[in-house]
């Protein structure tokens, strides 16, 4: 931030104004970004073939699965408070990251050779141990390397280098396999290694923390660190964040609810994904950067009526050509550019600097226990009534939450004003 | 030590490149072991008459089993040009085997095409290779069948309970050799079941109760080897039809089968773990054994293309689930050399070498 006490500052400031407005983001930023990216790919050509494997080599029951891929969602959720929590309590965010991700990179090779339940179990909850941990730290070394006004962008930078990763590794994972059929062992190793490649960006060019932070006394630690405005604050928003993501529908059901209304061809099926994570990568930035123009929270919550958007197209769905198809995948793209990272810029923008990571653990764990009790609603919803009946509850419901939030956050203002460490 | 940006960089870079070596080391030798499979899995497609195989000296018949509308069906490829095009004939058959000196004369065994099992061996032969003629077999799975060198003697060996040689003791077959006659039909009057004949183990009488035989190979139009079964053991038998009996030989082989000099025994033993087979071949003047090139365990009667060298079929390693079994011949020297691929797409090879 600027500070004009010092004459050459002051007159340094017009011309910093007439710049153009394009500055530089941070190398720590696209270097987590490319980070993030690697291991994408890593983790989502694994995912790709996971259910595949796991059902056809090693022979799991599909009861069996449905634990494994419980334990694939759910370990990160209660993960990723701890990641925060512990990376601010340390003071370490990037070695709470580089043990997260170095996790997750060793896990890869050892699906090959676990066998039965309890070894592929244990490699998942391993692995998603290891994702859920840096996550909130990783985030946080994001907002500490850039300036508040400038995170919406930056977090739009770092999540179009993600989904790039995200799209590839599918990709990358089906190529192999055409080449060499059920050749599931190539697969592994190659994630494996993606990942260390990973791990050595963000050991070589990431910055660790070059000073040590301020960290509280133990004895004070105790007390509210922060003023109570911004706690009452963190606390609303983590409210509203979860109402949101509790009425928010899940991309599994919004893609199957499609399929089967409109009579996609199965096979297509894969590329709904594709579609939203599209739309996604190429909104990232211009949502970012709209969200440092005109605050977080007006973007944050229009990503969400766009849901709203998204649920009624579904209701008409029945018989839908592809235009139909495209724009509703793309208006759910659109509301990932427009909730994930600016979220977590919002939350970084409020959060007090030896605290980020704890606050944006939480605020992820809120958000994704709030999508399990969502999931596990309309999966009731669904063939209990019908598809129709759940999104139009869904529906009023996001309604709903938009107005709690309109009402809960009044323009939260990112509180760069006595934000000292910037 | 200083862990400057430089150091850093050049240890991410070492880092990487060992990484993306390792990446395309493995996938680059996981395509290449596919490419191989798919070349293999390239099955000729070209077709040539019976008439000029049969003109151009010694030739393999065999099983056709490749993935396409002739599977099953018997075949033939001359020695000189195994990979080259091969000649098929309408007859489909579990098992084949050739007269080794008598050109047209075939034994087939023929599980039929109705839902219950009706094996039966069935002898082709003559110029245009046409049924001769047949007996009905017991059992339901064909295994095994070969002919005598001149082709007046037939065998067939069947499964009546269980469908494989893996466990020892939890199957049952049925052997039985037959006179052929002059007109090429087996003769199931003139037939013995190789469980009528008096056995001797080690020059003893055994009267045994259960006793199963498989694997006959033709020393000559008289005599023969063959594995005997009881309980838990194997037995290496050989076999006198004019005195009506059976004397062991060695233990722990089975399916033999005799080079064309009748001085080699080729056969599978048992591997000491008792979880498959390694291909051997026993000198018999000096009764010393060699054990062949092939490292996986096959469960094959092996066959002599010449007095040097032996045939099998392996399963071809790519198979697709509720396609048919493809199989691939192999020829190995018996100097214990690694295996070679003969036939792609062939299975129950044996040779025709009369010149």
């Amino acid at each position: 931030m600027y500070r004009a006490e010092s004459p050459a500052v002051a007159i340094a400031a017009p011309i910093e104004r007439s710049r153009p407005r394009a500055a530089r983001v941070s190398s720590t930023v696209l270097a987590l970004g490319a980070v993030s990216l690697l291991t994408d790919i890593s983790s989502e050509m694994v995912a790709a073939i996971l259910p595949l494997y796991l059902t056809t080599t090693v022979g799991l029951s599909p009861l069996a699965f449905g634990l494994t891929d419980g334990l694939y969602q759910g370990v990160t959720v209660l993960v990723r408070l701890l990641g925060g929590w512990w990376s601010d309590r340390a003071g370490r965010s990037k070695l709470v990251c580089l043990v997260g991700y170095g996790m997750s990179a060793v896990a890869k090779p050892f699906y090959l050779i676990a066998s039965g339940v309890a070894g592929i179990s244990s490699i998942v909850a391993f692995d998603r141990f290891g994702k859920g941990l840096r996550t909130a730290p990783r985030d946080a070394m994001i907002v500490a390397a850039e300036p508040t006004h400038r995170l919406g962008r930056a977090f739009g930078i770092h999540r179009a280098m993600d989904t790039i990763g995200a799209m590839a590794g599918p990709l990358l994972a089906f190529w192999m396999l055409s080449v060499v059929p059920r050749g599931y062992r190539p697969i592994f190793i190659v994630s494996a290694c993606i990942a260390i490649i990973g791990v050595g960006v963000l050991w070589a060019f990431v910055p660790g923390r070059a000073a040590p932070v301020v960290r509280a006394e133990p004895r004070t630690r105790r007390r509210a660190l922060v003023p109570p405005e911004r706690s009452r604050h963190f606390r609303r928003l983590l409210v509203v964040a979860g109402a949101l993501s509790v009425v928010t529908v899940s991309d599994g059901f919004v893609f199957l609810v499609l399929q089967t209304r409109t009579d996609m061809d199965t096979r297509l099926f894969p590329l709904l994904f594709l579609g939203t994570a599209m739309a996604y990568f190429a909104l990232s930035i211009p949502t970012g950067m709209l969200a440092d123009r005109f605050g977080a929270r007006t973007v944050y919550l229009a990503g969400h009526t766009l849901l709203i958007v998204v649920y009624m197209l579904l209701m008409r769905a029945s018989g839908a050509g592809t235009t139909f198809v495209l724009v509703t995948i793309g208006l759910l793209g659109a509301y990932y550019a427009c909730t994930d990272g600016v979220l977590a810029a919002l939350v970084g923008s409020i959060a007090p600097a030896e605290s980020r990571a704890t606050y944006l653990g939480a605020t992820q764990t809120v958000v994704a226990s709030g999508r399990l009790v969502s999931s596990l609603a309309f999966g009731a919803l669904w063939p209990g009534r019908d598809d129709q009946t759940g999104l139009l509850w869904f529906a009023w419901g996001m309604a709903g939450a938009i107005a709690l939030a309109l009402f809960f956050l009044p323009s939260l203002v990112p509180a760069s004003a006595d934000d000292e460490e910037r | 030590m200083q862990l400057t940006p430089r150091i850093r960089f050049i240890s991410f870079a070492v880092v990487t490149v060992a990484a993306l070596a390792i990446a395309a080391t493995v996938f680059l030798q996981a395509a290449g072991e596919e490419r191989r499979a798919r070349s293999i899995e390239a099955d000729p497609a070209e077709r040539t008459d019976v008439a000029s195989m049969t003109a151009t000296g010694p030739y393999i018949v065999f099983r056709h089993a490749a993935d396409d509308a002739d599977w099953g069906k018997v075949a033939m490829v001359p020695v000189a040009d195994p990979g080259g095009p091969r000649a098929v004939l309408p007859q489909r058959c579990e098992r084949v085997a050739a007269a080794r000196e008598e050109p047209g004369r075939l034994s087939c065994l023929d599980a039929g095409d109705g839902v219950l099992p009706s094996l039966q061996l069935r002898t082709i032969g003559g110029t245009d290779f046409g049924a001769l003629g047949d007996v009905g077999l017991a059992g339901i799975v064909a295994s095994r069948t070969r002919m005598s060198a001149a082709g007046t003697r037939a065998s067939s060996t069947t499964f009546v309970t269980g469908d494989s040689y893996q466990h020892t003791g939890e199957f049952s077959t049925r052997t039985r050799i037959y006179d052929v006659a002059a007109d090429g039909s087996p003769d199931l009057s003139d037939s013995v079941d190789l469980e009528e004949l008096d056995v001797f183990l080690d020059g003893e009488p055994r009267d045994e109760e259960a006793r199963n035989f498989w694997g006959v190979t033709f020393e000559s139009e008289r005599t023969f080897f063959v594995t005997m079964g009881v309980g838990d053991d194997t037995w290496l038998m050989h076999g006198d039809l004019d005195e009506g009996r059976l004397d062991t030989v060695t233990d722990d082989v089975e399916c033999p089968s005799i080079s064309p000099d009748g001085s080699h025994l080729a056969f599978k033993r048992r591997t000491a773990a008792g979880d498959g087979w390694r291909f051997e071949v026993m000198d018999l003047e000096s009764m010393t054994t060699t054990v062949l090139g092939e490292t996986e365990s096959v469960d094959d009667q092996l066959a002599w293309l010449d007095d040097d060298t032996v045939m099998y079929a392996k399963a071809r390693p790519s198979q697709r689930a509720d396609r048919p079994r493809v199989f691939d011949v192999y020829a190995a020297d018996i100097d214990g050399s690694p295996p070679r691929l003969l036939i792609a797409g062939a299975e129950s090879p044996t040779v025709v070498d009369a010149t």
